[in-house]
């Protein structure tokens, strides 16, 4: 893997030079002091990084007001993902705890070790005692926040796995795939923003606004389904509505069969324009936060989740192996999440137009990925205009402008002329004035001027008389 | 809308005319309609058999006429979409200045004074995008009401037709006069296509025949708005009723509004809603999408895809454009110095060609439109999607095909 890697960089030279440079020059907002943290934060922080690859470095450079409440709301969650996933589970034993989750991190030293031995995050519930215990070191409207957060999530993860029709067909129809997402996903957005807007880091308008961090969940939980096919089908579960992809196959398992390659796309196709859908939105969200940490930390997913949608997008290699963006990507996406909105919509123009090129007619939704393609490039252009107002106002003050700079030019001229004539006649008054302190005989050359040009018979007949005498 | 009114509508017998009548119709099947057009009133086939709609052939260009047949039917609500529009290249030339001139300049002051003369309460003009994009040097992404038309900037570059409707689009504007009830607005629609459409599916269905779909023409992605006819008609019938119930208050309709902030809220304060008198709209379809998608999408309505992709520099296609003007301005020349007696119709073959360095621009620009402004005073939202528009518009297109004898060329492309 190493060496495939290095020859990957040796033949994309631009994003090995991607990952230099956020290794170099990224500056964090914020960072965090190991040294002032308690045992159990540091345990927290711990647990972080081993359960979030890519989210941790982002959530360890929020603002110190944010940074323990999101770690720790991150975490509450992962532990419920943990139990959701686990089939080792008993759904008896499942289900409370799900719908319970919101009172027993309220509970001291509470933990869970029923988890299989297979399931990758046992460790932090095994552990989870920590977590408790800066859950309730936090400001109590953090604690409101994260429980009823806990409490919605929960009931609806239950409401899934009791869902027999749902374990066994998976997910039927769009909207109950938007529903799926939405409590897994859609929930998260609407946590943090509460967060975000509590500790006065984002505009109070995006409460009122909820289907835009709905969509912010939305767009990040369907592009991981997407681009997760292939993974969950080798672990039983599917999460593709049926309404989509019964167009193209009887069975969802046969989108993976070499032979169905291309309807296999045209599904995908279809999901991917369901995606985009939410993007608007989520520019617009993006829009409204004031810090420049916590809009790091919401713009950084959603960048990589632009690319992978690019990436996933009439790509056949997905219905077969796990696709990602590579980390040079990853890095690049990196550096322009960071910067500012209009930075990042350049970013999101920029793959929309890839995904525009690789748009094919012959897919049933070549249309509506170009429509929606064309909303977000729209949606771009309404906040970042590319035509300046001067050019829109045209000629009139043009005209003005050139007129102005006409009259400008002509004085110049001449005050130049003006100043040059004045400083030549200063130098030259200086000269005589000098030449005379030092004893010039000013009388004498004048005589001898005079004589030069106003010659005497007198000097006529000198000059005559030698050359006769000569001759 | 209890009251009865009178609605005259000129240009009833074109494409969109065609479309509006229909949507005046439906909404309001007992307001007498009279549909005024050049057309032989036999050549006339009214969408419904109903008497409420009568025929009435005039031209616009001519006053005399005009006012007889305002005089004999007193309309109370205008719609003026009769135009004269330059077909194929004619549309980058000025041979046909002053036909765009008479017809949509002097025939709209006509109307105006016409309609003045009887009374009339609403005047709903049709203008055009082209009031902005007809300006070929520069993109014109995400326009808005407070742009200025393009030929009020830039006169030399800009195309005829675009800036005959401007003229036409200030006057109808400047005649809005809420104090003696005479209100006018005006509607500017985007390229349009549905049933009946003569000016853009075809042309680009000829493409087929013509071996020209591989051929694009610089990089492809500069957006374009297309718009369907029946959603334009919808905007008439909710520009009418915005003028007959919503009361403009002076000073109001004389400017134009400022764009709407991102967070601006859709929908205008309840109770207060804004008159749109003396205002101009962009009428569209909410879904910009590259022009050569478009084009893509058409061709694989008629079962055809380009089996590879040339994709040809803009200067190149712009060099090519010019070439064949001179192959043209040359065949003229030589034509005319054997002093042929059939001497070449410059008109006809200007409409017949399809290359030439304005039609490279014209696909190249970037042109579409910000409908926040219709929504919010006029409350339009585009009732057909792109998709379902695009495909009423290729199955019309295919029909019409077939009756005219074309089923063969069909299957082969095909």
């Amino acid at each position: 893997m190493k060496s495939s890697e290095i020859l990957y960089y040796a033949v994309h030279p631009q994003e090995l030079r991607a990952i230099v440079q956020w290794m170099v020059w990224h500056n964090p907002v914020h960072e965090r002091n190991p040294e002032k943290e308690s045992e159990t934060l540091k345990q927290c922080f711990y647990y972080l990084d081993f359960t979030s690859r890519s989210f941790a470095a982002v959530i360890k450079e929020l603002n110190p007001e944010l940074l323990v409440p999101i770690c720790v709301f991150y975490l509450v969650l992962r532990g419920l993902d943990t139990i959701e996933d686990d089939m080792s589970i008993q759904l008896s034993e499942k289900e409370p705890l799900l719908r319970n989750f919101d009172q027993s991190i309220e509970k001291e030293g509470w933990n869970y070790d029923g988890n299989g031995s297979r399931e990758k995050d046992r460790e932090l519930l095994v552990h989870f005692e920590c977590v408790v215990a800066e859950f309730r070191n936090l400001k109590p409207v953090y604690r409101e926040i994260i429980k009823d957060i806990a409490k919605k999530m929960g009931d609806g993860m239950a409401d899934y796995c009791n869902n027999a029709e749902h374990n066994i067909h998976g997910v039927n129809s769009i909207k109950d795939y938007q529903l799926y997402c939405h409590y897994v996903a859609g929930l998260v957005g609407e946590g943090l923003t509460r967060l975000f807007v509590e500790s006065k880091l984002a505009n109070p308008a995006l409460l009122e606004r909820p289907e835009l961090h709905e969509s912010m969940g939305q767009f990040l939980q369907q592009i991981n389904i997407i681009r997760d096919i292939k993974e969950d089908l080798d672990d039983k579960r599917r999460f593709w509505p049926k309404e989509v992809w019964s167009k193209y196959v009887d069975k969802f398992e046969d989108l993976c069969k070499p032979e169905n390659k291309e309807i296999a796309m045209h599904c995908s196709s279809e999901m991917c324009a369901i995606a985009l859908e939410n993007v608007t939105d989520c520019l617009f969200y993006l829009a409204g936060i004031k810090d420049q940490s916590v809009f790091n930390f919401a713009a950084i997913p959603q960048a990589m989740a632009v690319a992978t949608v690019e990436l996933c997008f009439r790509n056949p290699d997905m219905f077969q192996r796990n696709v990602k963006i590579t980390k040079g990507q990853a890095c690049q996406l990196m550096m322009e999440s960071t910067q500012n909105l209009q930075v990042l919509c350049d970013t999101f123009k920029r793959y929309v137009r890839k995904i525009h090129k690789k748009n094919d007619p012959r897919d049933p939704s070549f249309l509506k990925i170009s429509i929606a393609c064309g909303k977000i490039e729209q949606f771009i252009e309404s906040i970042f205009p590319t035509q300046k107002p001067k050019e829109i106002t045209g000629k009139p003050v043009l005209d003005e402008k050139a007129k102005a700079e006409k009259d400008e030019a002509y004085w110049d001229g001449i005050y130049m002329a003006a100043a040059a004539g004045g400083a030549l006649l200063f130098v030259t008054f200086f000269m005589f004035f000098i030449a005379w302190m030092a004893g010039a005989r000013f009388d004498l050359a004048f005589s001898s001027m005079k004589d030069t040009l106003f010659p005497s018979g007198k000097g006529s007949g000198q000059l005559t008389n030698p050359e006769h005498k000569e001759l | 809308m209890s009251t009865q009114e009178t609605i005259l509508i000129t240009g009833g017998a074109g494409f969109l005319g065609h479309h509006i009548v229909t949507a005046l119709h439906s909404a309001h099947p007992t307001w007498p309609l009279t549909v005024l057009d050049v057309l032989p009133a036999s050549a006339y086939d009214p969408p419904f058999s109903s008497s409420f709609i009568t025929y009435i052939q005039a031209d616009i260009t001519n006053a005399a006429t005009l006012t007889n047949a305002f005089q004999t039917t007193r309309p109370t609500i205008v719609v003026h979409t009769a135009g004269f529009v330059p077909k194929g290249n004619t549309r980058y030339t000025t041979l046909l200045r002053e036909q765009c001139r008479a017809v949509n300049v002097e025939g709209t002051r006509n109307m105006l004074s016409a309609a003045k003369s009887v009374g009339v309460k609403a005047f709903v003009y049709t203008s055009s995008i082209t009031t902005i994009t007809d300006d070929l040097s520069q993109d014109h992404p995400n326009m808005n009401e407070t742009r200025p038309p393009s030929s009020f900037a830039n006169p030399a570059g800009t195309l005829i037709y675009g800036s005959s409707k401007a003229e036409a689009e200030a006057l109808v504007l400047s005649a809005n006069d809420p104090g003696k009830d005479f209100l006018t607005t005006a509607l500017r629609p985007s390229v349009l296509l549905g049933p009946g459409d003569e000016n853009l599916l075809p042309h680009i269905h000829a493409c087929i025949a013509a071996r020209e779909t591989p051929f694009q023409i610089g990089p492809g992605t500069n957006l374009y708005d297309f718009t369907y006819a029946p959603n334009v008609a919808d905007a008439h019938v909710l520009a009418i009723e915005n003028l007959l119930t919503v009361s403009p208050v002076s000073g109001i309709g004389e400017t134009d509004e400022k764009p709407s902030d991102v967070g601006a809220e859709e929908k205008g304060d309840e109770g207060q809603i804004e008159s749109a008198a003396g205002q101009t709209f962009f009428i569209t379809n909410a879904s910009p999408i590259p022009f050569r998608a478009f084009m893509l999408a058409v061709w694989a309505q008629f079962g055809h895809y380009p089996p590879y992709t040339v994709q040809v520099p803009q200067p190149l296609a712009w060099m090519a454009g010019l070439s064949a003007e001179w192959t043209r301005w040359a065949r003229e020349a030589l034509s005319w110095a054997r002093g042929d007696k059939g001497a070449i119709d410059r008109i006809a073959w200007e409409e017949g060609a399809t290359l030439s360095r304005g039609s490279v621009k014209d696909c190249c620009q970037c042109a579409y439109a910000d409908g926040g402004k219709a929504r919010r005073v006029l409350g339009y939202v585009p009732r057909v999607g792109l998709e379902e528009a695009l495909r009423i518009s290729c199955e019309d297109l295919k029909e019409r095909l077939a009756r005219r004898g074309l089923g063969e060329d069909r299957k082969k492309e095909v």
